[in-house]
């Protein structure tokens, strides 16, 4: 039985304003020009939570979690990301739609990118991840699925605390993206983390998140917090019930914004 | 494996029957024998594996200049806009200059000896590496690169992990396309009264009516330029065989 929580229960505030949560935005804002794609987003993530981020096209989900990575700056707000190690600071690693391995690389070279001396760990990974025997490939020999496991491998040879995922599986074919997701939680298990993962996939959001983040215009416009162990088994009626639910939101939010826009137009 | 050898083989036989028969007078084209004679003179004379070899070290001064320059050149460009900004507009304004009408500044500023030809040969290659290395750099795909900055490499890993080797297909392109330039440039280079050089053994024959020996030059010609570009295309395939397209050609 899956039970929906509107909304989390929010976090202690310090001090500072920021929570002790893995990841605390404040605020955030981001324009690229006179285009405005983030506002006002305040946001906390706990430690070890699983948060997925929902919304059409164009919604800021990619830019809000490449603004947790730090691969662009916030226009305006704060942000603190924490480490659940005292007086270290956050390791982020992210795992993007392209799996963007080296081709001039082998795969080994390729996971222990940044961390060479760590090859004795690769290794260990890679048999993890199903692709020993592929050390010394280059990747253009890998399928896909392949290159995915690699991009997997090589975010979490640096053991994050945070690992950003920018739909990795958007790519893959249905069969290689339930299998990725399986995998994804088997190295879970052994590298626990707070995952933020962007996706278009409702399916996906339900079935391996604790939160689901819904966005809209730049803005959350709705925070689920699903109760139950995850990931979820894809069979339980109550999964394509709360699915249909989330698709119909957006739908419904879509033909607001539509009214809105049209209504505006008009005046 | 024999299909590249079909037309050479052809315009061989052409060559040999039409002159051998008497269609073409063989003052005008000598036959194939003929110029395998000039040949074995020339090597009997002694004179011909020196003047290959001085040939031979003019190009390899000239375009070890040209391309470490270029090198060097395209690489402060492609990383740096300032440098873009200081340097490529002068760098482009130069390149529209054919090199070869400096000859005669060459001979007037620098005499006849070895330095003009190896500077005109040097020049010749400087611009297509430099060009090539430059739009490597800038071309590498920027999502690798923001790749490499999210897994915390410093800016010297960047350049040696992933810059210089995601441009190597454009420099090996330049640098290819460099050597033929460079082949082409001592061709003229070697008509600036010469001693010896392939150049100077084409300008004697002339003097001396000897079309076969001129014919012999050329082939020559044709042979170092075609080594040197196979010599190329194996580093090519070494350098980049991580790319399916070159493995392949080099499997065959």
């Amino acid at each position: 039985m899956i039970s929906i929580l509107s909304s989390r229960q929010n976090a202690e505030i310090k001090e500072d304003g920021f929570s002790a949560c893995a990841v605390s935005l404040r605020n955030i804002g981001k324009s690229f020009g006179h285009r405005q794609v983030l506002q006002h987003i305040d946001l906390d993530i706990t430690q070890g939570e699983f948060v997925s981020l929902i919304g059409p096209s164009g919604a800021g989900k990619s830019t809000l979690l490449r603004l947790i990575a730090g691969l662009e700056a916030c226009s305006s707000g704060r942000m603190r990301l924490s480490s659940p190690v005292p007086e270290r600071a956050a390791q982020i690693r992210v795992m993007f739609q392209e799996d963007r391995l080296l081709p001039w690389q082998t795969v080994l070279d390729n996971i222990t990118l940044g961390a060479r001396e760590q090859q004795p760990a690769a290794l260990e990974l890679l048999r993890a991840v199903g692709l020993q025997g592929h050390e010394n490939d280059f990747p253009s020999t890998l399928s896909g699925g392949q290159k995915q496991r690699a991009a997997l491998a090589r975010a979490l040879l640096h053991r994050p605390d945070i690992l950003l995922l920018d739909e990795p599986f958007g790519a893959l074919d249905a069969i290689t993206r339930v299998s990725m997701q399986l995998l994804l939680f088997d190295m879970l298990r052994d590298h626990p983390c707070t995952v933020v993962l962007v996706t278009h996939d409702v399916e996906e959001a339900v079935v391996l998140s604790n939160r689901i983040l819904v966005l809209r215009d730049g803005d959350i416009a709705r925070d689920l917090v699903l109760e139950g162990a995850i990931p979820r088994d894809r069979g339980q009626a109550d999964l394509a019930t709360l699915k249909a639910r989330l698709i119909n939101e957006l739908l419904v939010q879509e033909a607001l914004h539509e009214a809105a826009q049209a209504t505006s137009a008009s005046a | 494996m024999l299909t590249p050898w079909i037309i050479p083989f052809v315009v061989l036989s052409l060559w040999l029957f039409s002159t051998t028969s008497g269609w073409i007078d063989q003052s005008i084209l000598p036959s194939p024998i003929t110029v395998a004679h000039a040949a074995y003179e020339q090597w009997t004379n002694n004179t011909l594996w020196t003047d290959i070899g001085v040939s031979l070290s003019r190009v390899l001064a000239g375009f070890s200049i040209g391309m470490l320059s270029g090198l060097v050149l395209g690489t402060a460009v492609g990383l740096s806009q300032f440098n873009h900004d200081l340097l490529d507009r002068s760098l482009q304004m130069l390149r529209t200059i054919p090199h070869l009408a400096l000859v005669p500044l060459m001979i007037l500023w620098l005499g006849i000896d070895e330095t003009p030809r190896i500077l005109l040969v040097a020049l010749g290659t400087l611009f297509p590496v430099y060009i090539n290395t430059a739009s490597g750099i800038k071309n590498v795909d920027a999502k690798l690169l923001e790749m490499g900055k999210s897994y915390g490499l410093s800016r010297k890993e960047l350049i040696k992990q992933i810059i210089i080797p995601g441009a190597m297909p454009s420099i090996l392109v330049g640098i290819r396309y460099a050597l033929g330039v460079a082949w082409l440039t001592l061709v003229i280079a070697e008509t600036i009264a010469s001693r010896n050089g392939i150049g100077y053994m084409v300008q004697n024959a002339r003097e001396l009516l000897r079309i076969d020996i001129i014919i012999f030059a050329i082939l020559l010609y044709a042979l170092a330029g075609w080594l040197a570009d196979w010599l190329i295309r194996q580093i090519e395939y070494r350098v980049l065989r991580w790319n399916p397209a070159y493995k392949k050609a080099a499997g065959q």
